[in-house]
């Protein structure tokens, strides 16, 4: 069944081929546009996505306001016309700040989920293919990582390693290791016990060779699907942690903190200074789960429907 | 089932065994620091005063002992309930567990109960009315609670739906044997709020569960029969499709505690949140060390809760085979 939509129909209606696709000429764009009719709110949250991409990559150019040139004589006004956030206590545009906290949601979201992800990737097709005593101590490692809750084990490596922008990386790319460990190990080692793999052990291939031309090309769909799922949660966790005044420090503006500071503090007097940077939030972590569910569903026939875990 | 349980009890000490030896690494990764933040507040210093003040601090902390040794001797400290002292106020950890964790469990429950109580019948009615109205609104909703932080949230419903009953975040908290209406009163805007994301999850599980089993051949069968379309759903459908909701619902309960974490700060309630907030900022490392291993170790026990209970619910699985 289908999450998104619900129709069973649909699922005949996604091209199959779409697992083998190729980055090139017509039929990778024939594939895009198949993917867009098919899940048009994967298509939105694809489009929310580019937007937010684009204000990471140009919100320096694109802002009406410099986000930290205070004006007093513009101090908390509501939204309008000239500020569509309004503005803060200093006088400086909420808009503005949004802009600028998009950089660093992209930014941590991106770059935790990619080391997470990837590493966790590897060591899925490492434990998968070799098996043996290496899978079963990986698994078990894995298995003691999973049950420390994903929030107090970035708590506890920023207790250790202190918050600066990496480390809260580092701190919230634990959270996508495991999962991606596991989802990766079980393709892997269904790719193991392929003919293929036997047919190029017989010619003589080397392991290596094998894990990197058949193996690994095998996994992709899997891991985009728990890269593309994690990232939702990797810019909720910056949020949180951020919230709690313990993620991204200052000068890097930040959604999250944007929330806990002043936003909390002139709650009643400026409600938008609390309600931008969380509708910010919210959006970019809704357009990530569209997509990713809808990327789920047209890259894995298994898994569809059976809901974010 | 006593047997399977048992074992089921003994394989989980490995894995508190292993989390606890994961943390222990984890803080310790950095051992001077500590010692040195006490001195001189974590900035680098070069004189012979400030280095034996550290020294004095790292011994008086056990930090001068070998790796092996100091994480023994927590071991033990754990197995005789003595978690240490806060670096900084010097307040006993199990004092501290003592007054602020049935709170947070107690919070963490009432999220649990309110969003199953809620989630249960829409996901239900989602997949019976499949496609209509009654189905697009839960989802539409359930997509936006698990996109939206739950602090925002909080603030929202601390601005507006509160404000407009009147209700404001309460400053000494009543336990509940002392007024249960009252200690209801105060936690039930923060239940609901950290309970949005949970029921968000379970809405979509039910609906899957209840299609997948609607199509069922024993729901035809009962169908054919002529049983009433509401006894059906009830009797037949509901209860098979509710196994696996159960599973994650219990699952969420490690979930549930380290969001209470958050919800508590904005709500400025008592519970473990606040604690380990501070802990973490002021790198109060014998207070997070122990706040994130209880933590965990409820997380263990309610999967383990709940995979003995999955076979309570479905006699269909056979422990025989573990």
């Amino acid at each position: 069944m289908n999450m998104l939509t619900g129709k069973a129909k649909e699922i005949d209606a996604v091209p199959t081929g779409f697992i083998g696709w190729s980055l090139k000429g017509r039929r990778y764009r024939k594939s895009l546009w198949r993917f867009l009719r098919a899940k048009p709110l994967g298509a939105i949250g694809l489009l929310v996505i580019v937007l937010t991409l684009m204000v990471a990559a140009f919100g320096n150019v694109v802002r009406p306001y410099d986000p930290i040139q205070m004006n007093f004589l513009e101090r908390l006004e509501g939204p309008s016309a000239k500020h569509w956030f309004g503005t803060d206590p200093f006088g400086r545009d909420v808009f503005s700040s949004i802009l600028g906290g998009a950089r660093v949601s992209i930014y941590v979201g991106f770059a935790s989920v990619t080391l997470g992800a990837g590493l966790g990737g590897i060591w899925g097709i490492a434990s998968g293919y070799l098996g043996g005593k290496f899978d079963l101590v990986s698994q078990r490692l894995v298995d003691v990582k999973q049950s420390i809750p994903t929030l107090a084990l970035a708590l506890a490596v920023v207790a250790t390693f202190g918050n600066s922008l990496n480390m809260v990386v580092l701190a919230i790319s634990l959270g996508a290791l495991g999962g991606a460990v596991r989802v990766v190990r079980s393709q892997a080692i269904t790719v193991r016990h392929t003919t293929f793999i036997d047919a190029a052990r017989a010619l003589g291939s080397t392991d290596l060779r094998i894990i990197l031309r058949h193996v690994l090309p095998n996994c992709v769909a899997p891991w985009i699907i728990v890269f593309s799922a994690g990232l939702g949660g990797a810019i909720l966790a910056e949020a949180s942690l951020s919230y709690l005044g313990v993620g991204v420090p200052p000068p890097h503006p930040s959604w999250g903190r944007m929330l806990s500071g002043l936003g909390r503090e002139y709650l009643m007097a400026a409600p938008w200074l609390s309600f931008a940077p969380g509708l910010a939030i919210m959006v970019v972590v809704l357009a990530f789960n569209l997509f990713g569910d809808a990327l789920r569903d047209v890259l894995d026939p298994k898994l569809r429907g059976s809901g974010r875990r | 089932m006593g047997k399977y349980a048992l074992r089921r009890l003994l394989i989980s000490i490995p894995a508190i065994l292993g989390a606890a030896l994961f943390i222990f690494i984890l803080m310790r990764v950095v051992p001077g620091d500590v010692a040195a933040l006490i001195v001189i507040g974590g900035t680098e210093g070069e004189s012979q005063a400030v280095q034996e003040a550290t020294e004095l601090v790292r011994q008086q902390l056990g930090l001068d002992k070998p790796v092996h040794v100091q994480f023994f001797s927590w071991m033990w400290d754990l197995l005789r309930w003595d978690l240490g002292q806060s670096i900084w106020t010097r307040q006993e950890v199990t004092e501290l567990i003592a007054r602020r964790f049935p709170l947070t469990i107690q919070l963490a429950l009432m999220a649990l109960f309110i969003s199953f109580l809620v989630s249960i019948p829409v996901g239900v009615l989602s997949a019976v009315k499949q496609d209509s109205v009654l189905d697009y609104l839960p989802r539409f909703l359930s997509i936006l609670g698990l996109a939206a932080p739950s602090f925002w949230l909080a603030i929202l419903v601390i601005t507006y739906l509160a404000a407009w009953f009147g209700w404001i975040p309460a400053l000494t908290y009543t336990p509940p044997w002392v007024n249960p209406a009252r200690n209801v009163s105060q936690l039930i805007f923060p239940a609901l709020v950290l309970g949005v994301s949970s029921a968000a999850i379970q809405v979509r599980i039910t609906r899957t569960q209840m299609l997948e089993v609607l199509r069922e051949d024993y729901v035809r069968t009962a169908r054919a029969k002529g049983l009433r379309e509401g006894t059906v759903i009830r009797r037949h459908a509901m209860r098979n499709a509710l196994i696996p909701v159960v599973t994650i619902v219990g699952g969420q309960l490690g979930g549930l505690l380290s969001g209470a974490l958050v919800v508590e700060v904005v709500f400025n309630i008592p519970g473990l949140g606040g604690a380990i907030v501070q802990a973490v900022r002021q790198r109060d490392y014998p207070v997070v060390q122990n706040l994130v291993l209880l933590v965990t170790v409820i997380h263990i026990m309610t999967n383990l809760g709940v995979d003995l209970f999955y076979g309570f619910l479905d006699p269909r699985i056979s422990y025989a085979e573990y």
